[in-house]
């Protein structure tokens, strides 16, 4: 079981977590957990950063049916990607622009937290996290 | 260490805290590499080095990449407050 701590008093959920470029060392990551968004979102600069080209290596265009609207970004495979104590290989996520002021480098959603069964309690300031059995 | 709106701050060596980090350049995009970690699930690290820091994400992307091209891991967070995907009402 792992256990990661966020405030408690906070507005979000705040996580880090780290994404690494096909041979590079990682980027660390500031990351909101969000149990309502399907994808798990990184901005394009870390993805531009760590190598990854939209052309070379995105997937798929994708467009993501937001509050204010759509937002255009692509779909990328990553090498890895750790967040909560646990990391997947070859892990999808969507590139996409979030607005500059919100200070963070993405979204954890379910492509990634459906791999796991886990535990918010906000109270207390923690998430419990073991990998779900196959 | 670089920074596109002002003379450089600290030497590049420099390890400061997170809190000092946000002290010292409130409001910006830190890059920071060296980061000691507590451990592998939070955002809390003892102390990095910090490299520059920017006005905007996108204008740390040389710095990040150059960290990285010395075969370290690169860390760019923000010092401010964290909005996020929030609804915001005014009064």
């Amino acid at each position: 079981m792992k256990v990661t701590t966020f405030d408690p008093g906070g507005d979000l959920i705040i996580v880090s977590g780290r994404v690494w470029g096909l041979a590079t060392d990682p980027i660390e990551l500031r990351l909101v957990l969000d149990t309502g968004a399907g994808e798990t979102i990184i901005v394009p600069e870390v993805i531009d950063d760590l190598g990854y080209s939209a052309r070379e290596h995105g997937e798929q265009i994708a467009v993501m049916r937001s509050a204010v609207g759509h937002e255009h970004g692509y779909m990328i495979r990553v090498a890895r990607f750790a967040c909560l104590g646990l990391q997947e290989t070859s892990f999808r996520v969507h590139a996409q622009d979030l607005p500059e002021g919100w200070g963070i480098d993405g979204l954890v959603g379910l492509s990634f937290l459906r791999q796991l069964n886990y535990e918010i309690r906000s109270r207390e300031g923690r998430i419990l996290v073991e990998r779900a059995p196959e | 260490m670089s920074t596109n709106e002002a003379p450089a701050i600290t030497g590049s060596a420099d390890r400061l805290t997170w809190a000092e980090i946000c002290r010292r350049f409130p409001d910006r995009w830190v890059v920071v590499a060296d980061t000691d970690w507590v451990n592998d699930t939070d955002f809390d690290f003892r102390s990095a080095e910090v490299i520059a820091c920017h006005r905007r994400r996108k204008d740390a992307s040389p710095d990040v990449k150059a960290v990285l091209a010395q075969g370290r891991p690169a860390g760019c967070f923000w010092t401010g407050q964290i909005r996020g995907p929030v609804p915001r009402f005014i009064p």
